[in-house]
């Protein structure tokens, strides 16, 4: 009998499941192939192993919807979510801190604005108290991504949910 | 196209879970025997190889539906076994009830029993 648990080892290897969970869906899938197989050498069947292995016609689709069908409804809003909001919760209140000290004095220079009249001063007043702050703010998106990347990566995220949650702190905005 | 294979997706998915949900219900079985029992049920009609039965009864699982849990059998080999849960009685009462239905206005409009 051809050893149908290496097989699917082999074939199902790329499986992104915890270790466990990838050695039960091994065993389990290989049990049945075993099963088949000895039930088509008892019928008689002149190629039980090419009988077996047509159990399977595509492994990848197999693989992809064992990940799916596997896959923890709350494990996105684990890997993803919490990591991005962390990430974003973190930097918000890392900016909050840093802003009223380092962005502020910058944000309006009684000489600059006595020099443009009116207009500008009025204009001080909006933009200059919010416009270097909302860069500040931008510039701290790369922090909180990679931060919410870290996080990710701990939470036990595959690489696609790691971008994910890095560019979570930008898209939640 | 992309309607038509939506329907006749979900027609194969539902099939496919009350087939699964129906034999759970009789008595807890391991994945080879809840196929063969498929096959012979339904004289062939409907089967389910390795690829298609899995994904069904993983996603029965993460769902709840079904319970999966390992048991050994006479010549020693650990097979994982899967029996209905509350959940999954709840489900197929219901699901049952559709398809009647359904085969019900199936035979109504296509004369099938007459046939």
């Amino acid at each position: 009998m051809p050893d149908f648990e290496r097989l699917v080892a082999d074939r199902l290897a790329h499986l992104a499941l915890t270790p466990a969970q990838q050695r039960e869906v091994i065993a389990e899938v290989s049990a049945h192939l075993e099963e088949f197989y000895r039930a088509r050498v008892a019928a008689g069947s002149a190629d039980p192993e090419g009988e077996t292995l047509a159990q399977v016609a595509d492994w990848n689709r197999l693989r992809r919807r064992i990940q799916r069908a596997k896959e923890d409804r709350m494990r996105k809003a684990r890997v993803v979510v919490l990591p991005g909001l962390a990430a974003l919760s973190l930097a918000w209140i890392t900016f909050r801190l840093s802003a009223s000290y380092l962005v502020q004095p910058f944000a309006c220079q009684p000489g600059l604005t006595s020099e443009l009249g009116l207009v500008a001063d009025e204009m001080c007043t909006i933009v200059s108290a919010n416009t270097p702050m909302y860069f500040a703010w931008l510039a701290t998106l790369p922090y909180a991504g990679a931060l919410a990347g870290v996080l990710a990566r701990r939470a036990g995220a595959r690489p696609a949910e790691r971008l994910l949650a890095a560019l979570f702190p930008a898209i939640a905005l | 196209m992309n309607r038509k294979q939506s329907v006749s997706s979900q027609i194969k998915r539902g099939s496919a879970e009350l087939a699964v949900l129906s034999v759970l219900a009789e008595a807890p079985r391991h994945g080879y025997e809840i196929a063969k029992r498929i096959r012979e049920d339904t004289g062939g009609m409907v089967t389910f190889d390795v690829a298609a039965l899995y994904p069904i009864l993983y996603s029965m699982e993460t769902k709840g539906w079904v319970e999966g849990y390992w048991e050994e059998s006479g010549s020693g080999r650990r097979r994982r076994c899967y029996r209905l849960t509350t959940e999954g009685k709840k489900r197929l009462q219901p699901l049952r009830r559709e398809w009647r239905d359904f085969f019900r206005g199936l035979n109504r409009l296509t004369r099938f029993s007459d046939a």
